[in-house]
């Protein structure tokens, strides 16, 4: 396969309705300095998210999928660096902009919802105080106008007796509450593209499966694009379009929602897929995940090799790129083909 | 047969606090009220070799009932029994063979192994506690543990901070594992983890109980990860026990609406039946005085009788109890029939 037909356009996914996608993100690499040594933590990830879409990005702790989300807001951590690839965002590749230029795109068109609610909110400062002052630094409205708004945002999000919950400080809140929160600050200005990086984990399942039916409803109301971040598959088969999945810095797979869960492809996702606690049957042992990512400890062709139950020689010299082998669905495993006919009988 | 462990009638609060600040101010506001008890009236067994799920929603007094059960809380009513004996009272008054034989494993791995002593002294420390063992013995124990859990011998000269999140809860499951106990409360020890490395544990505490033969009280919010794990299962809410029976019982319909909502809330089923939008959500965490603690949140209530009746302690076979105005009858009826408008997408009746 030629590096041409593997770059930029041809792996990323089109997007679910056509024309031309909110995001699309070419060939991002991204390093982080260990020591001396740059090490890249993600590395040619490609994708789209049209408009109105949500996009599920899965893998496991360390594999890089909050890197990428945080790539949306055109910076990343310290001591890390851009080591090459684009984020364009409406037209405009983010990663070009300076702090200055990002600022009117951050929070008011692209915002995020953080995994803890609890190290987001500002303990010393009340919740209504801390919506306004988003709505007054984007110029949305101001005084009262802003304090009637953030009222609004609260009954939107589902909190009761929104005005009184308003003059609360976050300690006074559950878990739950302090997340709708934190989801009303991200909506606030109507964003284009909502980044959610875990914003369940923290949660009871009662409290997840609640928050995951206001997200689908503020999503369908408001035509708002979405990227949710989470290790767990089952929550992402109940909200995104569309999911990506990471391995080890690099996307291995790439497919709608129904798609990847009816004919998952590569041994990973169908490793993460058997993973997902569930009620109904216990899933076929020899699909579970062995061992764990290490990523001290990566071969120079697939980086799953070694976990990999369908691994031949060749996958630990080969590198894999993501290749489409149904229509918008993509996969990074030469195997692809073997493994469906090898796993249904 | 004599349970491995019996819990009768627990109750437990938390006392007000007692400072001359606190005792003003509520001598002040000319408030007397009681605590509301974190737990009670809770009475469950676990017998040797068993798992026994607790769940509910953080709140619901999981924690608390284990903890009695270490000896880190007192009860104020109620009796716990070990093995036959009575061992309602504190940690300090226990005998050592008793601190042996119960174990804790903690949510939070990291914060739960000192992060400054390798796991060579985490270990060690708790092999010093509670046996007396030559230089050489110490040293093969410690890697026997770490064999079981899977580690291999060089993780013994490692800190916590460089382990991962899967491989300090290993470590801490080894450390209670070094006591060579019959019952271990294992507390959250799954939510702090990725799914893939939960399902990895799940598949050690299996492999272990199996091996020797110990007890969990296996602590989690979410009845999938119990699913296929535990024997039996108890549901706590507000404090009580709503529903316990065997896994398959719990599982099964008819359940408590409160299991059933539980269940409803497990991620990558599709529809929902109780959504968000149809869930008052200023109804979550509060309990009402009088009647049925779910009451305010159960779709299937009674008017009349649940806000003003205790429910009784239905039993639905020798294995199985309900905590419920509703007969098992008219709970399978509603749930059967709100499965079916959730599927048609009409809003469920109330009966």
């Amino acid at each position: 396969m030629t590096s041409a037909a593997t770059s930029g356009a041809a792996t990323a996914g089109p997007s679910a309705n056509g024309g031309e996608p909110l995001v699309r993100v070419d060939d991002l690499t991204v390093d982080y300095r260990n020591d001396d040594q740059w090490v890249s933590v993600v590395k040619d990830v490609s994708f789209s998210i049209g408009r109105g879409e949500t996009l599920g990005l899965a893998g496991e702790s360390g594999c890089g999928k909050t890197t990428t989300a945080l790539a949306m807001f055109g910076y990343n951590k310290p001591g890390s660096r851009v080591a090459g690839g684009r984020v364009t965002f409406d037209g405009r590749d983010l990663l070009d902009l300076s702090v200055r230029q990002m600022q009117p795109i951050r929070g008011a068109r692209i915002s995020l919802v953080p995994q803890n609610p609890a190290s987001t909110l500002t303990p010393s400062m009340k919740v209504g105080r801390q919506v306004v002052e988003t709505l007054e630094g984007h110029g949305v409205s101001s005084g009262g106008d802003a304090m009637d708004r953030t009222v609004e945002l609260f009954g939107q999000v589902g909190l009761p007796e929104p005005a009184k919950i308003a003059r609360r400080y976050p300690h006074q809140l559950s878990g739950g509450q302090q997340q709708r929160v934190v989801i009303a600050i991200a909506i606030a200005c109507r964003p284009d593209l909502i980044v959610l990086d875990e914003p369940t984990t923290a949660l009871d399942v009662t409290t997840q499966a609640r928050l995951l039916d206001l997200l689908t409803h503020i999503k369908d109301e408001s035509g708002m694009s979405a990227l949710y971040v989470s290790h767990n598959l089952g929550v992402l088969e109940q909200i995104c379009d569309r999911v990506a999945v990471m391995y080890a810095g690099e996307l291995i797979e790439i497919a709608p929602t129904a798609e990847l869960f009816n004919r998952p492809r590569h041994p990973y996702t169908r490793g993460l897929i058997a993973a997902v606690p569930r009620v109904e049957a216990e899933h076929a042992g020899t699909e579970k995940l062995r061992g764990l990512l290490r990523r001290d400890d990566l071969p120079d062709g697939c980086g799953f090799a070694p976990r990999c139950p369908y691994s031949r020689p060749q996958c630990f010299t080969d590198p894999q790129r993501l290749a489409e082998i149904e229509p918008s669905h993509h996969v990074a495993c030469w195997r692809a083909p073997d493994i469906e006919a090898e796993a249904t009988p | 047969m004599t349970p491995l462990l019996e819990v009768s009638d627990v109750r437990i609060s938390y006392r007000p606090r007692r400072g001359l600040v606190s005792r003003l101010v509520r001598a002040l506001r000319s408030d007397t009220t009681e605590p509301v008890p974190a737990v009670r009236d809770a009475s469950f067994t676990i017998n040797t070799g068993e798992t026994v799920a607790l769940v509910g929603e953080s709140g619901s007094g999981k924690t608390t009932l284990a903890r009695s059960i270490a000896g880190l809380i007192q009860p104020q009513r109620g009796s716990l029994r070990f093995e036959g004996a009575d061992i309602t009272r504190p940690v300090y008054r226990r005998p050592p063979e008793l601190l042996r034989h119960i174990q804790y494993v903690f949510q939070n791995p990291a914060s739960s192994l000192n992060p400054r002593r390798k796991v060579r002294y985490s270990l060690g420390r708790t092999l010093d506690v509670f046996f007396k063992l030559s230089k050489a013995e110490r040293r093969d124990r410690m890697a026997g543990l770490l064999a079981s859990v899977h580690l291999d011998p060089g993780y013994i000269d490692r800190y916590p901070p460089q382990l991962s999140g899967g491989e300090a809860q290993r470590v801490a499951i080894a450390q209670a594992l070094a006591a060579e106990p019959k019952l271990i409360l294992c507390d959250e020890v799954l939510s702090a983890l990725d799914v893939s490395v939960q399902d990895n544990i799940l598949e050690l505490l299996r492999e272990l109980q199996a091996a020797r033969d110990v007890a969990y009280l296996f602590i989690a919010h979410d009845l999938a990860v119990v699913r296929w794990l535990a024997d039996r299962v108890v549901v706590l809410y507000h404090g009580r026990i709503v529903e316990q029976g065997t896994v398959e019982e719990i599982f099964t319909p008819p359940h408590h609406p409160y299991t059933a909502l539980l269940l409803d809330s497990i991620p990558g089923k599709g529809e929902h039946q109780t959504s968000a939008l149809t869930e008052d959500a200023s109804t979550v965490g509060t309990a009402p005085d009088a009647g049925c603690a779910f009451e305010p949140r159960c779709q299937h209530r009674i008017e009349g009788v649940c806000e003003v009746e205790e429910p009784p302690r239905l039993q639905d076979s020798p294995t199985h109890d309900v905590l419920c105005h509703l007969s098992a009858d008219d709970r399978a009826r509603v749930q059967v029939r709100s499965a079916a408008a959730a599927v048609a997408g009409a809003p469920s009746e109330e009966i």
